[in-house]
């Protein structure tokens, strides 16, 4: 209300007369060196870019489909609504050597080393843009950019002053509704969203015997969340976050004896603050607080003989974090960013962890942009963390990039970057508390995992050489990257059988073995006219290791192309994305996906009316021709789906 | 260099035998400031330091103050258009404004009565020509031909003249006009998608503290740049400005003052004769723009009237 009545004067004083007090207004600094994406041709890393555009064009409706935008990265769903989102593979049903942040919050949790993508409360229209780093960077982004880092950047407050709605209808029960309102004011903006999703996830297969014959995987999710800028003078941006969400999914699997189907409830809420303050114009000092809470209930049923057995969980991932940094301008040719951040993990389970666990982390990290001269650019970084597991790690990250001209740049970098163990793999003991009668002699509980602990951080090294191409009159661009990563010390399971217990009990170790992935990634951007752009996706990525299950688990070659065009009020466009065949980590042979194409085709039409109303309407088709497209499970069958989508913006 | 001129006009209105006109002796001038905040200052004091000796000043804070008849002063330099607005209602001595829109010039000439308008008159605009806008805009985005202009019914802007002079230079102009507040953003998306270059004019209904937020981020978001007008746009995320500051101001007012006290006739209004060129380098990397240094800016633009 406060910043409504304030817009009202402020458009109340519309007869102005010509006064020199335009020339001396004094305007708050809106584009800030932290507001300010560095230039592709400067990036110490390969970086993909996915903007509003693209995402409009992809007809995703959920934000870890975006990822199939980038190359290299692979995207997958364990369930409908459990999302594996991973660059370069590794991955089995979490993805856990990624960092994701959003605006700068890591929503890739400790606990379990997971991001639960689906609990985000955010909407995929409140993205504003996403910065993929390609390659590990500690120094920039913080502890567990191991493989790489999305970067999801939000609307700010202040970009809308109005009101819209939105709703989506279609097959295999879409059903997704939004609403968002912004105000503008003269110290204080504000934006809210509320949203809902839903879907019946993937379709059930009949044709397989033994297997799940139905997916217990809909899920439905409703979230909000508040973005309010406050600036009350020239120097000083207030920006404050707040949002939840909460949602109710299917899961488990007719064919599993413990897991048998069942609805688990997920929350989530964030509350977020960051204090910008400019310095002398082009220095820039940032305080940022954040917390987050991540809850999943579950409950399930069971029959061992006639004995119902119930396991009930819900556990808590909580964390906060303060960081401090600091934004110098050294110098025309020299930018300095440090700073220093403390963060707090705890968890809390009745099934993962004998006690709450909590875990503290301190970072300072340093990272220069030193322009030696016009051509050349030296970006130099490190982190130094103390993971709370009592030991001190360095990554440090070393990039030189060679301007040829403001065309093409040719850039080679190496950095180390460490993941931390999870704390499940650290202190986790997994066991299922049984009822009295079917207790064993040892004691009440059935044991899944018992860590022992000790575990070292999972380190990469990593070497690239990068070519970047910008030829404007061509409507071109092009980025190359050539890369040899060598993993060490990789946790893995393994089983371990205790004197009195039955069967195995998982723990956890360091692997002696290393990985080495090499390979090649290619993006083509050709954007001859306003209207038209066209993209290209290629990757190549060779996986030798003796580690378990870690070769082929990743596509060893995907390509992605993207097609959009404007026509007067309408927009088409068609996605195609192809994999070669992989098997992921934890699943049988039967599993294996072979090589499979996907083809999505958005066509939307927009309208205005004379009232201010506009909108538009877009009708997307998902997976156009391949009925035998699974993903991750071979029961995981997503056929074609087609959905339609209105907007209507007040 | 300008000491030295003027110097040299004050030993000749010494040595020639004076003619009636040459007030050169004692020259009074009262100095009225629309307030006391810093541009307004620092005019002042710019001023002060520019004059030759004989040039007395004297320095009125409040234009609420002043009253006829109270000053022994031969010139009034009202500084802001508050301060004109007063100066050109309460006293009769000639009277030059400065750092003041043309626009807000012309219109206080039309409303003060014609009986305290016999008397020289004359103004330093605060704005630039629009041929150096324009001259400005091709020296720093020569590949850049679409302007995009956002209008309000409160601009005073003659459109048709300034679409015929940037066609003159190989442009297009897209004005979209903004009738209420809550259509802004979908005409800013409207001219951004449509231009190469978004300029800002002096229009406080579209540029003002509550917009600009808006403004900004939309224009980066579309990889648009900002044309502005004075520092603090650049600040905020302009990626360039043409502007006068107060010091420049100040010497050319001088410059009048000492050819008044020279001749007793003071010149025509004018636009500032210099200007101050500011870049902001990081947004203009950050949208990957290459811009040129100033000294090429200033060659392409014709004029070698150095600023600063």
């Amino acid at each position: 209300m406060v910043s409504l009545s304030v817009w009202m004067v402020t458009s109340a004083r519309a007869d102005v007369q010509p006064s020199e007090q335009d020339y001396f207004q004094e305007f708050p600094v809106v584009l800030s060196a932290s507001r300010l994406s560095q230039p592709l041709s400067d990036a110490p890393s390969a970086v993909t870019v996915i903007d509003r555009e693209m995402i409009v064009a992809s007809g995703f409706r959920k934000i870890p489909d975006l990822f199939k935008l980038v190359p290299g990265m692979y995207v997958s769903y364990y369930k409908g609504s459990q999302a594996i989102v991973s660059y370069h593979g590794t991955q089995d049903q979490f993805a856990r050597r990624m960092q994701v942040l959003v605006d700068g919050r890591s929503v890739y949790l400790a606990p379990f080393s997971d991001v639960d993508w689906e609990s985000l409360p955010i909407l995929i229209d409140d993205i504003e843009r996403i910065e993929v780093v390609r390659g590990p960077s500690a120094a920039a982004h913080g502890a567990n950019s191991l493989q790489g880092v999305i970067n999801i950047i939000t609307r700010d407050a202040g970009v809308q002053s109005r009101a819209g709605a939105s709703t989506t209808r279609g097959e295999k029960g879409i059903s997704d509704v939004s609403a968002h309102l912004g105000r503008i004011g003269e110290v204080l903006d504000y934006r809210l969203s509320l949203g809902y999703r839903s879907d019946n996830g993937y379709d059930p297969r009949t044709d397989l015997p033994g297997q799940d014959t139905l997916s217990n995987d809909s899920y439905a999710t409703r979230l909000f969340n508040l973005r309010a800028n406050y600036h009350p003078n020239v120097a000083d941006n207030f920006d404050v976050q707040i949002g939840a969400s909460s949602s109710v999914r299917g899961v488990g699997f007719t064919s599993s004896a413990l897991n048998t189907p069942h609805d688990l409830r997920a929350t989530e809420n964030f509350q977020q603050l960051t204090w910008l303050r400019t310095l002398n114009n082009r220095d820039e000092l940032r305080l940022r607080y954040y917390h987050i809470r991540l809850k999943k209930e579950e409950s399930t049923l069971t029959y061992v003989g006639p004995v119902p057995v119930s396991f009930t969980d819900a556990p808590v991932s909580d964390r906060q974090e303060l960081e401090l940094q600091h934004t110098a301008q050294l110098g025309d040719a020299n930018r300095m960013v440090w700073g220093a951040a403390y963060r707090s993990d705890f968890a809390e389970s009745e099934n993962y962890f004998l006690v709450p666990v909590r875990q503290n982390e301190y970072r300072v990290f340093a990272h220069d942009e030193w322009r030696i001269t016009p051509a050349w650019l030296l970006n130099t970084g490190v982190m130094v963390e103390n993971g709370g597991l009592g030991r001190t790690d360095i990554s440090p990250q070393v990039a030189l990039n060679y301007h040829i001209n403001p065309a093409h740049t040719l850039r080679a970098g190496v950095s180390r970057a460490y993941r931390n163990p999870a704390m499940l793999e650290e202190k986790g003991f997994w066991r299922y508390t049984l009822p009295l009668v079917l207790q064993p002699p040892f004691g009440p509980y059935y044991p899944i995992l018992v860590a022992s602990g000790g575990l070292k951080p999972e380190q990469v090294l990593s070497r690239e050489v990068g070519y970047l191409g910008k030829l404007p009159d061509y409507g071109v661009n092009i980025d190359l990257r050539i890369f040899h990563d060598q993993y060490r010390d990789t946790i893995l399971p393994t089983k371990v059988t205790y004197p009195l217990l039955p069967g195995n009990v998982f723990d956890l170790y360091n692997s002696p073995d290393d990985m080495g992935q090499s390979g090649t990634e290619a993006s083509l951007e050709y954007h001859p006219t306003e209207q038209v752009r066209v993209i290209f996706n290629y990757s190549r990525n060779r996986i030798s290791t003796a580690l378990p299950g870690f070769q082929g688990n990743m596509p060893e070659e995907q390509y992605g192309m993207m097609y959009a065009q404007h026509i007067g009020d309408y927009s088409f466009s068609l996605n195609f994305y192809k994999q070669s065949a992989a098997l992921p980590a934890d699943r049988p042979i039967w599993d294996k996906q072979p090589q499979h194409q996907r083809t999505d085709l958005r066509l939307a039409k927009s309208f205005r009316s004379e009232g201010g109303i506009s909108g538009d309407i877009a009708f997307v088709v998902q997976n156009l021709f391949d009925p035998d497209y699974t993903e991750y499970l071979i029961t995981n069958v997503f056929d074609r789906r087609g959905y339609a989508k209105l907007s209507v913006n007040f | 260099m300008r000491k030295a001129r003027t110097l040299i006009y004050l030993l000749l209105c010494l040595l020639i035998p004076a003619p009636a006109s040459c007030w050169a002796e004692n020259l009074k001038v009262l100095v009225v400031l629309s307030d006391s905040s810093t541009p307004y200052l620092s005019f002042a004091s710019a001023l002060s330091k520019g004059l030759p000796p004989s040039v007395q000043t004297s320095v009125l804070e409040s234009p609420e103050r002043l009253s006829s008849g109270l000053y022994q002063a031969d010139l009034v330099v009202a500084v802001g258009m508050k301060a004109t607005e007063f100066a050109a209602s309460k006293i009769t001595i000639p009277m030059l404004s400065v750092m003041i829109p043309k626009m807000g010039y012309e219109e206080m000439l039309a409303r003060v009565s014609p009986k305290t308008n016999h008397r020289p008159i004359s103004a330093i605009y605060i704005d630039q020509q629009w041929d150096r806008q324009i001259e400005f805009w091709r020296a720093v985005f020569p590949e850049r031909r679409r302007i995009g202009l956002l209008h309000s019914q409160d601009t005073n802007v003659d459109l048709e003249r300034l679409r015929k002079n940037v066609a003159q230079r190989g442009g297009s102009l897209k004005a979209q006009p903004v009738q209420s507040a809550g259509e802004l953003f979908s005409r800013l998306e409207s001219v951004l998608t449509n231009s190469d270059v978004l300029i800002a004019i002096p229009d406080s209904t579209i540029y003002n503290s509550s917009n600009i937020r808006n403004i900004l981020l939309t224009s980066y978001r579309y990889g648009i740049p900002l044309i502005g007008f004075s520092q603090s746009y650049v600040n905020a995320g302009a990626m360039c400005a043409i502007f006068s500051t107060p010091e420049q101001l100040a010497e050319q007012a001088s410059e009048v003052m000492v050819s008044f006290a020279r001749t007793g006739h003071l010149s025509e209004p004018q636009y500032p004769a210099t200007y101050t060129i500011a870049i902001n380098q990081q947004v203009a990397r950050s949208l990957g723009v290459k811009l040129p240094p100033h000294e090429t800016i200033r060659e392409r633009m014709g004029k070698t009237k150095e600023g600063e």
